[in-house]
């Protein structure tokens, strides 16, 4: 009797031991997972800006053009207004350069179009 | 402004743009492209562009250019509020070749391998310095009109980390960081960075400032150099290549950013260390950034004086710019015992007076100068309102000021050689401040 109590625990012992070696050889096959840091900075949150409201119709407005001030955009808005000039006589087309390099701001010219102007088309980056 | 506005922009810009004007709260901006560049085309080409379709919408431009500026609002084109962009702690677990991919497919590396940032080499890192894991410690863009970003102590070590630098390097790499200088400027012309480590700390934490300083020969230097761009790309969303990006051939020197440290002790008697220069006591311990597009060798001859050659090598650095020698320690004793220089500054001022360029040359042959000097010119900004009223026959000088020339003392002294280069002094910042 005690001969058989024992073989059943040595058994159950062996159970034990197999399940157990059988875990860890799945988890020596299992890569290993770790945790590491996000490395970004914080992002400023969007405040979201309303676009200008729109104009309706191009008859009887003034609508300016201004060249930021890189090499050939003058060239090219000269060409913009002489085309719309043709194509829309009922329109002022007002073409301004902006005064320094792209960097420099022109609070006078930015007044000028809001007082005179309805519209602006603004160009170009190289 | 309140003035409805159509932004045209040549077409390499597209994503730059579109990026931008989300950042900047319109996400519906209406952009009309024409094929880039602008710069160098005829008239006539212009006009082809206008009559053309636009080349990312296919629509006419002519079109696309009025209904921008009549075409009515959507309600989202009306919306105000604010979109919240929480920056993440840490990133999902996973295994280490997986995140080694992740990183580089999210472009938080420089495209080498990385020291992935656990969080025991982070806290390791913030070993190094004394100041708070959570404090802010500045805020960067990568150029102005880019928003600004801002970082703590532990995402700044995060990056040191992942460039693999020591705890001991850490306290370079903050004040670098404070500085809220990019290594990776957005323009077009794919500006190089410069760092230069000044004081007790060179010697310290073992950089190299003698034999081969330049080179992957120092663990400090290359990894301090590195951490700046990896700062840049993570803490500043720089070099993101078509958005804040837009370096035409890129600038190798970007993967160090020209890290060393001044050889102080190989100055001649009289010259001063460059932060001494800068207003700090020599027992202090900075960090110089400086900005430029790279160096060259000049083959000067051994038989003459060094000195008067200079204008003649510095010839190809444009007016625009401003100048910084990498000089030998060879070199600097030369000019001190031969050719009678006590001091950088008796130097800086004999360069300023010596180089010069012609008016009729300084108007007509550089990109910069018409872009970016002769407008200021228009406004009045002397002295160049007044060099543009010139003969084009005079001579006026070639670096504006004293200010816009450097002086820096690098080498181990084993040849005559050294290099010149266009670089141009930005800030320092202290390094005993950050310990």
């Amino acid at each position: 009797m005690n001969r058989h109590i024992s073989n059943i625990i040595l058994r159950i012992l062996y159970g034990m031991f197999m399940v157990l070696a059988l875990t860890n050889v799945s988890r020596a096959v299992e890569p290993d997972k770790i945790t590491v840091y996000n490395p970004l900075g914080q992002p400023p949150a969007i405040q979201k800006v309303p676009m200008a409201p729109r104009i309706m119709s191009l008859d009887g407005k003034t609508v300016y053009l201004v060249d930021i001030g890189f090499s050939a955009t003058h060239q090219l808005l000269t060409e913009l207004q002489d085309i719309l000039k043709e194509k829309y006589p009922k329109t002022k087309w007002e073409l301004r350069t902006k005064i320094g390099t792209y960097f420099n701001d022109d609070p006078e010219l930015w007044k000028e179009i809001k007082e005179k102007g309805h519209a602006m088309i603004m160009a170009v980056g190289h | 402004m309140g003035v409805p506005t159509a932004p045209i922009v040549t077409l390499k810009f597209e994503n730059l743009v579109k990026t931008y004007a989300y950042k900047k709260g319109m996400p519906n901006k209406r952009f009309t492209f024409v094929p880039h560049p602008i710069a160098g085309t005829t008239a006539e080409k212009c006009r082809e562009y206008l009559l053309a379709n636009d080349p990312v919408t296919g629509k006419p431009v002519l079109k696309e250019i009025i209904d921008a500026i009549t075409m009515p609002l959507s309600k989202e084109d009306s919306e105000t509020g604010s979109i919240e962009r929480p920056s993440e702690r840490l990133v999902a677990p996973d295994t280490e070749e997986n995140l080694h991919q992740l990183f580089l497919e999210n472009g938080w590396t420089d495209g080498l391998p990385i020291v992935l940032p656990t969080e025991a080499r982070v806290k390791e890192m913030l070993q190094g310095t004394s100041r708070d894991p959570n404090e802010i410690v500045g805020k960067m863009q990568p150029s102005s009109p880019h928003e600004l970003w801002s970082y703590t102590v532990e995402k700044v070590a995060v990056n040191a980390v992942m460039a693999g630098a020591r705890p001991e390097h850490f306290p370079v790499i903050l004040a670098l960081a404070s500085t809220g200088m990019t290594s990776l400027s957005t323009s077009t012309t794919s500006f190089a960075a410069m760092v230069v480590v000044n004081g007790p700390i060179r010697n310290e934490i073992k950089m190299n400032s003698g034999i081969g300083a330049l080179g992957p020969f120092n663990q400090a230097n290359a990894v301090i150099g590195r951490a700046w761009t990896l700062l840049s790309i993570n803490l500043s969303a720089s070099g993101k290549v078509g958005e804040t990006y837009m370096g035409s051939q890129g600038n190798n020197l970007n993967y160090n950013n020209v890290c060393f440290a001044e050889n102080e002790e190989e100055l001649p008697e009289g010259w001063k260390p460059f932060h001494v220069q800068q207003g700090f006591k020599p027992e202090e311990s900075t960090v110089s950034t400086f900005i430029g597009w790279g160096f060259t060798h000049p083959d000067q001859s051994m038989e003459k004086a060094f000195v008067p050659q200079i204008p003649f090598w510095l010839k190809f650095v444009s007016p625009f710019s401003s100048t910084t020698l990498l000089l030998d320690p060879n070199i600097t004793h030369q000019l001190k015992n031969s050719e009678g220089f006590n001091s950088k500054e008796q130097l800086i001022e004999w360069i300023q007076k010596n180089c010069k360029v012609k008016v009729g040359d300084w108007l007509d042959e550089y990109y910069a100068v018409q872009n970016f000097v002769l407008p200021m010119g228009r406004m009045g900004q002397e002295p160049i309102a007044k060099w543009m009223k010139l003969p084009r026959d005079e001579y006026i000088p070639q670096f504006s000021s004293n200010s816009k020339i450097t002086i820096l003392s690098v080498g181990g002294g084993t040849n005559l050689f050294w290099q010149a280069g266009d670089f141009s002094y930005n800030s320092s910042a202290s390094i005993d401040e950050w310990r």
